[in-house]
């Protein structure tokens, strides 16, 4: 697990339960995406794209919330966070809304099931233009 | 040729609303623009953007070639409460972040964004979208500019600032508004949304724009019982307003519509089937407008010759009493625009003129193509997608008839109070739209409400087929609607006035 997003996560719960929560739950997750397009053989479009958010979901009071930001400053995250909690406690009651029971999942199994392929961190870009243009040659006269 | 289907204006909680179009905005004393009030550099102070980072950037995004690059930094905070049956059942905030860099080669266009505003991020995602082009290094600007704007949508405070407190009697007064008006309404969903998004656009020619654009509405949701039957109806208002634009007058607008169209349609009777003539009413009924013809005028159906406007520049579409306008510039309109997100500053473009079509909206690439300027119509959803040419407020100007005279001149026909989903195939310009509100018109007079009928057609016949304006222009009020292409949803105003169109296919019943 990346250390620095574990160590987010973390922090946000802290400083959501010190801010007034109950319970809470936070997830970063990170995404990289990549789209290469051909059109009358020659390159369209090309699309990168990055992703880094939060995503938090806070208990108070009964009540239940769930708010996502992408700006990870620390201070822009405290703001976040306290008006995450302030929004909550404006919702109708949901006593029946609670974490899991740890018991649910504890022991889970910490096992890599290999299937990110660390072959797709190597691929260039121009490798990629390859394999479109391979796909565009073989698919046309 | 490829069908493209579509959803129009999808994401919408309620019909939107359509009021008389307004005069610009004169400021109260004691206003001020944001714009003006905040000294630019946004992005510089909360982000540590600097000019010299940008022009790293621009470098590696020009490193093979590309004709041109351009960044879009956007910070957007959004904010939705919503009530059902008067217990708040929802409330969402959410925070986006990023930037966006472009590069374009001839047409073709390299796109790479980041949540991470970081210079090696950056720099990642610039030089992925470089490899569009393979060759020589391009030059950037040496400096950027600050363009010259005027600004279409000035707040006196942020949304933002608005605690939630504030938002909330609004909402539970819509609700409990809708309630009283009718014994008939047994649910209510009623709510508050609003968007604040910040925008840097700095591009490759030295030009350096930023942009504060909000957008908000309060709508109300029905759901009304009578003999165990069931209706449902909504209204919204909003567009691109301060938070002193909803007062008690707009949520009693707001329900007073929703519970009337709601209850309205226990009276209703199904329309009658075939070819007849069909009165659009002002307003909101000018979603077809911008499905069915406007799309057709978006320069990138037009250079790629998908559309059946690619040849007819210059050429007569419409009666001459017909004018269509594609406007960035109408005060708190929801597709009003300062800049566009390219860096063009938000303008006016005249489509048809007197039944002669005169131009289509252009973006940079489009705009290169036709060896024109850019209409400033270049837009996108976020920094996560790239640029096309989008309608911001597409209008069709009044005519000189009443709206009597055009009913009048029906014996048998429907009138078109509003639609819902709609499905438009963009090149041809056919188009089939769900009626949700209407009458039926008998011997020139309004007669009994109908319901559950669709109405068909070809958007640029449809456009020839018009045969009498009214002079009760109305712009859509709304603030919720979005219209949806290529995977992008963008905020777009609509209006016109009462309009006749002595033909069109009506999915009814057969009597």
């Amino acid at each position: 697990m990346n250390k620095e997003m574990y160590d987010l996560t973390a922090w946000t719960v802290k400083t959501a339960k010190s801010a007034g929560a109950d319970e809470c739950r936070a997830g970063v997750g990170s995404e990289r995406f990549v789209n290469i397009s051909y059109r009358d053989h020659k390159p369209e479009n090309i699309k990168e794209a990055t992703t880094k958010q939060l995503g938090l979901e806070v208990f108070v009071n009964g009540r239940y919330s769930v708010q996502t930001t992408s700006d990870l400053r620390r201070d822009a995250l405290k703001d976040f966070i306290t008006n995450a909690i302030a929004t909550t406690k404006l919702l109708a009651e949901d006593p029946f809304r609670t974490l899991p029971d740890p018991k649910y999942y504890e022991g889970r199994a910490k096992v890599d099931l290999g299937v990110l392929d660390p072959g797709y961190k190597k691929l260039t870009p121009e490798d990629r233009h390859d394999l479109v243009s391979m796909t565009v040659m073989m698919n046309c006269c | 040729m490829k069908e493209i289907s579509r959803r129009s204006f999808l994401k919408t909680a309620a019909s939107a609303a359509a009021v008389s179009i307004a005069a610009p905005v004169v400021l109260p004393r004691g206003w001020y623009t944001l714009a003006g009030a905040e000294k630019p550099g946004y992005f510089e102070r909360e982000f540590g953007i600097s000019d010299s980072m940008c022009q790293k950037v621009l470098a590696e995004a020009l490193s093979k070639g590309g004709d041109f690059a351009d960044l879009y930094f956007e910070h957007t905070i959004t904010n939705s409460l919503s009530l059902e049956d008067g217990k708040v059942n929802r409330a969402y905030s959410d925070v986006s972040l990023g930037v966006g860099i472009r590069t374009v080669k001839d047409d073709q266009v390299g796109y790479g964004f980041t949540q991470e505003m970081t210079e090696g991020s950056m720099l990642n995602a610039a030089s992925t979208a470089a490899t569009i082009a393979s060759a020589k290094a391009t030059k950037a600007a040496g400096k950027f500019e600050w363009l010259k704007m005027k600004n279409y949508y000035p707040l006196q405070k942020l949304l933002t600032s608005v605690p939630l407190e504030s938002k909330l009697p609004l909402v539970q007064s819509a609700n409990d508004k809708c309630f009283a008006l009718s014994s008939q309404v047994i649910k209510v969903n009623a709510g508050f949304y609003d968007q604040q998004k910040r925008i840097l656009v700095v591009t490759s020619d030295g030009v350096k724009a930023e942009d504060l654009q909000p957008r908000n509405y309060l709508y109300a949701s029905v759901t009304a019982e009578k003999d165990g039957r069931r209706e449902r109806a909504g209204w919204n208002i909003g567009g691109r307003r301060d938070f002193s634009f909803y007062t008690q007058a707009t949520v009693d607008e707001i329900a007073k519509m929703a519970v009337d169209r709601a209850v309205v349609l226990f009276e209703a009777v199904q329309a009658p089937a075939g070819e007849m003539p069909v009165v659009l009413g002002p307003g909101v009924t000018a979603v077809l407008l911008h499905e069915a013809i406007g799309h057709g005028m978006e320069a990138d159906f037009n250079r790629k010759n998908l559309s059946t406007y690619s040849t007819m520049i210059g050429r007569q579409v419409a009666e001459p009493f017909v004018t269509i306008i594609d406007d960035g510039t109408m005060p708190n309109y929801l597709g009003s625009i300062n800049v566009d997100d390219e860096g063009t500053p938000g303008q006016r473009t005249v489509l048809v003129d007197k039944g002669i079509l005169t131009s289509y909206m252009y973006d940079k690439i489009s705009a290169r193509f036709y060896k024109v300027k850019s209409s400033g119509n270049g837009r996108r959803e976020s920094y996560q997608h790239y640029v096309q040419p989008r309608m911001r407020n597409t209008i069709m100007l009044a005519g000189p008839a009443t709206p009597k005279d055009v009913i009048q001149n029906v014996t048998k026909g429907i009138y078109v109070q509003d639609v819902s989903n709609g499905q438009v195939k963009i090149g041809e310009g056919d188009f089939a739209f769900f009626v949700s509100q209407g009458r039926m018109i008998e011997n020139g007079k309004l007669t009994a409400p109908i319901k559950d009928m669709n109405i068909m057609g070809n958007g640029p016949k449809m456009l020839q087929n018009i045969t009498m304006l009214a002079d009760d222009f109305e712009m859509n009020q709304g603030g919720s609607g979005a219209c949806g292409k290529g995977g992008q949803a963008v905020p777009c105003g609509f209006g016109q006035p009462t309009c006749l169109v002595k033909s069109m296919t009506v999915g009814g019943v057969k009597r």
